[in-house]
């Protein structure tokens, strides 16, 4: 076989390995066993491949970037001394800048090759060449490369060597996507695989916390072991420990984790997770390493981005990675810290974020790629912890609506129990309700109900509950609860906003709400007022509060308020209605007791006349009896006549009245005569039913009457002669020893012709003068020294009155003792 | 004194007593007619002692007047229908006077104070419905041979 022929052959040979070896790889690292078949291919002592930073630019005079190792072989465990080189001052960059393959056959005496702080010097490299390449970029973009080799010992590269090494540059790109393509497929399939295990046990059991962090830890792992990183994080938001910080859930570096941070807030203040968070959209740096010195390129495409280096994380991070990689010489240089994250989201909503940082050999540098891969696994991620936080909120929900339901029931029966009460106890039903919500909205720090009181147009608290309260000391908490809320337009506090819209209202942050009123709800963070309501109406408000630590309420918490506040309103409605009804039904039964009496009192005043007229009567038709006696007796009979007149009479109105019949009035005109007569009869008979022993005397000012003369009254004469019998019974009554009862007319300034009976005896009181007309009112005294009569007199009187279109007015008794009650004609 | 009238209707206790001088002359007859004023004379009829007490039931405290006493608990708690019953009963409880015959004359119907009547030690009842003999005839069945030695 000729030698040309078999060197093809050879090559073939070689370039067939090379394609096997690519396609057994299950990790990025496969790139350096590539390079270390055509280092083995061409006799060389080690191979490169280097790439041209990103934002290079190659065609500046002079140019401007450097080329990193993207990857590397050398024999043994010799560490890479240096990973970078300016473009503009290496043979690796010329290759970069022309295009063309550079063959360096004297190294050290070499001025072109780059020497300082170079491992080229210190291995004794005596040969190289170096190779572009084309890389794949983002997109459509190609990305220059070079790949380069050493040779320690003489010869140096010759033509077919460097022919030889061209051909399987060629392979190198293509060779390495298809790694990448395969480990891609591969690492998906891998967290797809846990993440499917974990869906087929969490079909019937909710996984725990715990297990939920084990199953992230898998995947970190996978990630790291794809990537050749050292550190592999997940951080979450779990909106039931408070929203907005996201938690360590799982890491492959636990010991560096620490040093760093346990947890992000979404903001650019929080360096590059930070960021991610806020944004919601993937960061991949280069080298931290160079964060500053790249910090233009870099913010050009994440603006704002700031790796915040307050705990000197750049110095801390570069220790520990010397430390894990075994790296403790100071002059060896440290491979690139590249990083990426994406963002775990559904929607726009952030759920988390996956990281990767500082790969532990080649490649070094995460490509946009790798940034894509690690993208799908973090979508992976989101479904999978979306479902777990909706499955568990489901769970959560349940059971709360379970236990509320099932609280709700058992204070059903107690509040049935309460309401048989004539009088239901409102504020125990309500204790009862308060104590449920703690078990069914967890983190609830206190709890209340203020209900609305018409008469001061305010809300006040009825009852309250929860920690909270028994916090405050005892001063604090008599202020808090004897504070009135006003229902204002616009409402001056949250419970009168939530009191007027008769909606739900959620109090995120209790501090900066535009409806709270100072000091409302203080001390706590988040409230839900719920307003009390039976249909239209509302009574009330209820609060339930969270301190400043508690994460926000839970989305169900709404529903049960609402659910409980309604439940509040209904137990508010029935217990009112009750109570009401039971003090209508107390009423009603006192007033038929007070009914029942007044018969049995008219019953009694009417049997003792009655009875005495008999006896007196009796007493004259039986033997012979002087004239001053008969003429004595008969005037008695007339007075027990007159008496038994008016009490049947007052029985005849009482019984009309107490149906709610109109009192009916035949009126004529009474005249001046027609009035002395009466007031002539009724006074003495009158006068006679008083204890003589109590010298009271009438005193009638008949001249006062003459105004009858000019002055047209009419009435109905009955009903007339029964005011004026009742208010002179009145006065006999209650008139003290040794007075004197004036009766006299005349016209007010209104032109109003009025019948006055003034005594000085037990008082009327400016203020009884109102309910001295109702029925059944006896002043404290009057019922003790009378024996008879039922409180209805001035009653009667009022009712005739208004029946005749006049008025009785009763003057308030007067420092003299002395008491006026005026009927006034118009 | 020798028949006690307990009674605060004048117009009812002049026939009484106009019935009772007639039908016992001998007797001295006293009046009483409030119940506050039965209180404040108790130690004098617990001196001197009456054969027998004529005693409305419903009564009042007390006559209208500036100073007028005001009714102690027990007085207030049971109201004026039953005035009678309670000086009765201080009759019955006192060993001075737990043995004078008490004659209830009232308007009330019997059975309404039937409950009073079986507790009562020596009480009685006439309607005051009835004609006035029926009331002296009561008298006289229980005390009237008393009085007629007098």
């Amino acid at each position: 076989m000729p030698q040309d022929e078999t060197i093809q052959n050879s090559l073939q040979d070689q370039v067939a390995r090379l394609v096997l070896t690519a396609l057994n790889q299950r990790r990025l690292s496969g790139l350096s066993e590539m390079l270390r078949l055509i280092a083995e291919a061409t006799h060389a002592y080690g191979c490169i491949l280097w790439q041209v930073v990103p934002g290079a630019n190659l065609q500046a005079d002079p140019p401007s970037g450097r080329l990193f190792v993207l990857d590397q072989w050398m024999p043994g465990t010799h560490p890479l001394l240096m990973h970078n080189l300016p473009v503009s001052e290496s043979i690796v960059g010329e290759a970069a800048r022309t295009g063309r393959t550079v063959n360096v056959e004297d190294v050290p005496n070499d001025h072109r090759v780059y020497k300082t702080n170079s491992w080229v010097s210190n291995a004794g490299i005596r040969a190289m060449c170096a190779t572009p390449i084309r890389l794949r970029g983002e997109g459509d973009n190609t990305l220059v490369g070079v790949l380069s080799l050493y040779r320690d010992f003489p010869p140096p590269f010759d033509e077919s060597d460097i022919s030889q090494f061209e051909q399987f540059a060629r392979f190198v790109p293509e060779l390495y996507y298809a790694i990448r393509d395969r480990v891609s497929q591969d690492l998906i399939r891998r967290v797809s695989n846990y993440l499917h295990k974990a869906d087929l046990r969490a079909a019937t059991v909710l996984l725990s916390k715990e297990e939920i962090k084990g199953i992230f830890r898998q995947v970190c792992e996978v990630v790291a072991d794809t990537f050749q990183c050292l550190e592999a994080s997940v951080f979450l938001d779990d909106q039931a420990e408070g929203k907005g910080v996201y938690q360590l859930a799982a890491t492959t570096w636990p010991d560096f984790i620490p040093l760093w941070k346990l947890s992000y807030q979404p903001s650019k203040e929080d360096g590059l997770t930070g960021w991610v968070l806020e944004h919601g959209q993937s960061v991949r740096i280069f080298d931290l390493l160079h964060f500053e010195g790249d910090i233009a390129s870099i913010r050009s495409e994440y603006p704002n981005l700031i790796w915040t280096d307050g705990l000197n994380i750049e110095k801390s991070l570069e220790e520990a990675v010397r430390a894990k990689l075994g790296l403790n010489a100071a002059e060896i240089a440290l491979q690139p810290l590249s990083f990426m994250a994406a963002p775990i989201k559904v929607g726009s909503k952030v759920l988390g974020v996956i990281r990767c940082c500082t790969a532990k050999q080649g490649p070094y540098y995460f490509a946009g790629d790798e940034l894509g891969l690690l993208e799908m696994v973090a979508a992976q991620l989101s479904r999978f912890w979306n479902n777990w936080l909706t499955q568990r909120r489901l769970e959560e929900e349940t059971q709360a609506w379970s236990i509320a339901m099932d609280r709700v029931t058992n204070l059903n029966n107690q509040v049935l129990r309460e309401l048989k009460q004539r009088v239901p106890n409102e504020k125990k039903i309500f204790s009862q309700l308060l104590k449920i919500i703690p078990l069914v909205i967890p983190d609830t720090a206190c709890t209340g109900i203020r209900l609305y009181d018409p008469q001061t147009n305010a809300l006040r608290y009825e009852v309250v509950d929860g920690d909270f309260w028994t916090t405050l000391g005892r001063k604090e908490r008599e202020k808090q609860l004897e504070r009135r809320f006003p229902i204002g337009d616009p409402p001056a506090s949250a419970g009168a906003h939530a009191f007027q819209q008769k909606e739900v209202y959620i109090v995120q942050d209790v501090d900066a709400d535009p409806y709270c009123a100072k000091d409302e709800l203080t001390g706590t963070k988040r409230a839900i007022i719920a307003p009390i309501q039976v249909g239209n109406e509302v009574f009330g408000v209820f609060d339930i509060c969270r301190t400043s630590s508690s994460p926000p309420f839970p989305n169900y918490a709404r529903n049960i308020a609402a659910l409980l506040s309604q439940r509040l309103g209904l137990y508010h409605y029935l217990a009112r209605t009750i109570g009401e009804l039971g003090k209508a039904q107390a009423a009603l039964e006192d007033q038929v007791a007070k009914q029942t009496q007044t018969y049995e009192d008219l019953s009694h005043q009417l049997k003792t006349p009655i009875t005495q007229a008999y006896n007196r009567a009796n007493f004259l038709l039986t033997g012979y009896h002087g004239a001053r006696e008969v003429q004595d007796n008969l005037q008695t009979i007339r007075s027990l006549c007159r008496k038994a007149k008016r009490v049947t009479t007052s029985m005849k109105l009482f019984a009309a009245l107490a149906r709610g019949e109109a009192i009916p009035v035949v009126t004529t005109r009474l005249d001046y005569g027609d009035l002395i007569k009466l007031l002539n009869e009724a006074v003495p008979d009158n006068q006679l039913m008083v204890d003589p022993y109590r010298r009271i005397t009438f005193n009638i000012d008949a001249k006062s009457f003459e105004v009858l003369y000019k002055k047209a009254v009419f009435v109905d004469r009955d009903l007339f002669e029964q005011t004026i019998n009742n208010l002179l019974d009145n006065a006999g009554k209650y008139s003290y020893p040794n007075s004197e009862v004036k009766i006299h007319g005349g016209l007010t300034r209104s032109d109003e012709f009025f019948i006055s009976v003034a005594n000085e005896g037990l008082p009327i009181r400016p203020l009884q003068v109102k309910e001295a007309v109702e029925r059944g009112w006896r002043g404290d005294q009057a019922q003790w020294s009378t024996g008879e009569g039922s409180g209805i007199g001035l009653w009667i009187v009022d009712n005739i009155m208004q029946a005749l279109k006049g008025r009785l007015e009763i003057i308030p008794t007067t420092n003299n003792d002395v008491t006026q009650v005026r009927l006034l004609f118009r | 004194m020798d028949i006690l009238c307990v009674e605060d209707d004048h117009i009812i206790a002049k026939p009484i007593i106009d019935e009772l001088s007639a039908a016992f002359p001998e007797a001295e007859i006293k009046w009483i007619g409030t119940e506050s004023e039965f209180y404040n004379s108790f130690e004098q009829i617990a001196e001197n002692l009456p054969v027998i007490v004529t005693m409305d039931v419903m009564k009042l405290w007390a006559i209208p007047s500036a100073n007028m006493p005001f009714p102690p608990a027990e007085v207030k708690r049971g109201g004026i229908h039953r005035a009678g019953i309670r000086c009765a009963i201080r009759l019955n409880n006192d060993e001075r006077t737990r043995n004078i015959p008490i004659v209830l004359y009232t308007v009330l119907d019997e059975k309404d104070l039937e409950e009073s009547l079986m507790k009562l030690n020596n009480c009685y009842y006439v309607s005051k419905e009835k004609p006035l003999s029926h009331l002296v005839e009561k008298v006289r069945e229980l005390v009237g041979n008393k009085l007629a030695k007098l």
